[in-house]
């Protein structure tokens, strides 16, 4: 039986520090918002890398591999398997927001907020032994662990074709093209980490789903190797890349990284779909800008969040994401450093960035910096529940009067932002503008002088 | 317009353009007060010696400063100021001129020693057709060929040298277009290393300065993997300027301009 390396829906191809591995981005409403959207972890902090790669592998397990290029030979030690719930979490958290006000009678001036936010589920299944390296092929196999429920392979490779040949030959099936992007790994002084299912270990630890394979190592290069996964691919794939760093924003050098639009007002009605709103909103954002860029979605200190879409991610937690700098609970800094006793203080910077790509517009790995950026930047989009009431003062009145001004607003940041029609949008607003009259008697300026 | 002038509308152009590509561009309030304290700076330390447009070089380096250096407190711009206008000061060769360029040693010296600034080299976007932006300002500048040379022959030697690495590693084609071929590179060789007077007087030790600021480059961004690799190049091959301009004797460039004098004593 051929273990079909990539299965299905994504490329499961890894290069150097990053790949493209699927992962669901699922909202409340329980439907998949990015089909096969790959998820992935980077903590970097000086040249030191711990990368995460959520696991979406759908179909037999047996027939799960994963092929990831790593810039050196990896110990035991600096192999992990993390847990789905953890990645979600820091999705949840950074995930776009609606939030939620009601407006008040203006002649009381009250508002409260609610706020709601875009969740994500991620689901995974994934299934192999290796065989001994061939010195013929020029393959070494140069460590083989067992970790969780994965079995691994640390290759080294003379040439690429010597590789492929050899996965091949232990049956995992590479794609057409591979070996050219192989050898561009190799020539770069890349080994091959190699992961297939241990099916007794699994069945041991019984857990439903594959985990994140976590891996740490040290290396200048800050990047994420795109350019395997796209090799059987068919179609834009999606990418989301969570960023842990103690210094600030990171962002994509050698293509553009654009903020995606934000914090404004759109109509009411979008509550109940928040989700597709979000979905068409990005496609329609990437459609405009011809697929050539990365989109910024959250990027903001790990301290506090303003509304927070999920509960803060406790030190613990993050240190598990790879945020090996992040002090631990009651561990004193060291001199020198920014430090709170506030329960909430976090060394973590976090950066979400979502990338839909293809080979045309995407054709090198995505280079990374780290920046000294802290400023905040959040996916917030802004319902505001008009009030319909009786005016019975001036404020009331001009509120009532400027309303369809405000609706149209509305609904013009919605057609800027998603590219649906103004009609069909006009079509869903769910509450009646209330008509407004302009009384008759209209009062002269000296009417409030002396007349009450 | 006198070339000078036609410099700071240029490099003004760039800036407006990137205040809107760049969501980390200065504000303007930060703009200003660096380019008047930088005009304030330079006067000081011209004292007594200030000609006609005195203040442009000055004007020119915190302009550059501006749209390239990103930093996460607006006081880097000062000290990037005070770096940039103190080198043309310090740094000088056996006759006196400077041979730092003002905004590249300030910029490296601040990436090499401070956590707190950076470069953003992606906000242009990737089109090719946008290269022509910086081409076409800076013919607007300058036709000299004293001045455009060094550009195309850096440009020459350091795509050739860009080339034959991605033959070497087997990447396609458009790859090498992707990683080399970007506004960046050609802001870098239209406005830094065509600096005429930072950079060495006979063609030849041009050329020789341009390989070894090639050489860096590819071996900073493509072995060692670390960021900037021009920048960091020009900067170290700037240290050798001197002894390049021992070996391959040239003519020292002069600013073509009305006021000779103000021009030979500001830059």
């Amino acid at each position: 039986m051929e273990r079909k390396i990539a299965t299905g829906l994504i490329g499961l191809f890894l290069s150097l520090n990053s790949f493209s591995f699927c992962g669901f981005f699922v909202s409340k409403a329980g439907t998949d918002l990015f089909n096969d959207a790959s998820k992935v972890v980077m903590a970097r902090h000086e040249n030191k890398t711990v990368l995460s790669m959520v696991n979406n592998f759908k179909g037999d397990l047996k027939e799960f591999a994963m092929v990831i290029p790593v810039p050196e030979i990896l110990q035991k030690g600096q192999i992990n398997v993390a847990s789905n719930s953890l990645v979600e979490h820091l999705d949840n958290y950074t995930a776009p927001r609606l939030v939620e006000y009601h407006d008040m009678d203006p002649c009381f001036m009250e508002l409260y907020e609610e706020e709601m936010a875009m969740e994500d589920s991620i689901s995974a299944d994934g299934a192999g032994a290796p065989r001994g390296g061939s010195p013929g092929l020029g393959v070494k196999i140069e460590a083989k662990y067992q970790v969780g429920e994965y079995d691994i392979l640390i290759l080294s490779a003379k040439e690429s074709d010597g590789l492929v040949t050899w996965l091949n030959q232990n049956q995992y099936k590479m794609p057409k093209g591979a070996e050219d992007v192989v050898a561009s790994y190799i020539k770069k002084g890349m080994k091959f980490f190699v992961a297939k299912v241990n099916m007794k270990e699994q069945s041991k630890l019984g857990f439903k789903f594959l985990r994140p394979l976590q891996v740490a190592y040290e290396s200048n290069k800050f990047m994420l190797p795109i350019r395997l996964g796209m090799l059987n691919a068919k179609g834009p794939q999606d990418l989301f890349i969570f960023a842990l760093t103690k210094k600030g924003r990171v962002e994509t050098v050698n293509y553009k990284t654009k903020e995606l639009p934000s914090n404004m007002e759109i109509p009411t009605y979008i509550k109940k779909d928040f989700s597709k709103f979000y979905t068409d909103m990005y496609s329609h954002q990437v459609k405009e800008d011809g697929m050539k860029s990365v989109w910024l979605e959250y990027a903001w200190d790990m301290s506090w969040c303003d509304p927070c879409a999920a509960d803060p991610l406790s030190k613990e937690q993050l240190r598990q994401l790879g945020a090996f700098w992040q002090l631990k609970e009651g561990e004193p800094p060291k001199d020198e450093e920014n430090f709170s006793f506030d329960p909430n203080f976090r060394q973590v910077y976090v950066t979400r960035l979502h990338v839909r790509y293809d080979k045309n517009n995407f054709p090198d790995d995505l280079q990374l910096q780290v920046t000294a950026n802290k400023t905040n930047f959040q996916g917030r989009y802004i319902l505001r529940h008009k009030w319909t009431g009786k005016a019975t003062c001036d404020a009331g009145k001009n509120y009532l009067k400027n309303l369809p001004n405000v609706v149209s607003k509305e609904v013009s940041n919605l057609v800027r932002l998603t590219g649906w029609k103004r009609k069909d949008i006009e079509a869903k607003i769910d509450f009646k503008i209330p008509k407004f009259k302009e009384s008759k008697s209209v009062k002269e300026w000296w009417h409030s002088i002396w007349n009450k | 317009m006198d070339l000078r002038s036609r410099q700071i509308f240029v490099v003004i152009l760039l800036c407006v353009a990137a205040s809107q590509l760049s969501s980390t561009f200065a504000k303007m309030e930060i703009i200003v007060a660096t380019l008047v304290s930088g005009v304030f700076v330079q006067a000081i330390l011209l004292f007594g010696q200030s000609g006609k447009g005195w203040w442009k070089s000055a004007f020119i380096s915190c302009l550059s400063l501006v749209l390239l250096l990103r930093v996460s407190n607006p006081s880097y711009y000062l000290v990037a100021m005070f770096l940039a206008l103190g080198s043309k000061v310090i740094f000088r060769d056996s006759t006196g001129r400077h041979f730092f360029n003002p905004s590249n040693f300030a910029i490296v010296f601040l990436l090499i020693f401070s956590e707190e600034v950076w470069l953003d080299h992606g906000y242009w976007g990737r089109e090719l057709v946008y290269l022509l932006i910086p081409v076409s300002l800076f013919l607007l500048v300058s036709s000299e060929r004293k001045v455009y040379q060094t550009s195309l022959v850096f440009l020459a030697i350091y795509l050739g040298m860009g080339f034959l690495r991605n033959l070497y590693i087997g990447d396609p084609f458009n790859i090498f277009i992707h990683q080399y071929l970007h506004v960046s590179l050609f802001v870098f060789a239209f406005f830094m290393i065509s600096d005429p007077r930072t950079t060495p007087n006979a063609y030849r030790g041009k050329v020789l300065f341009c390989f070894m600021v090639s050489l860096f480059a590819i071996v900073w961004d493509g072995i060692l993997y670390l960021r900037n690799g021009l920048f960091m190049g020009l900067f170290f091959t700037t240290m050798f300027t001197p002894l390049i301009n021992k070996i391959f004797i040239g003519e020292p460039y002069q600013w073509k301009e009305k006021s000779q004098q103000a021009l030979s004593v500001s830059s």
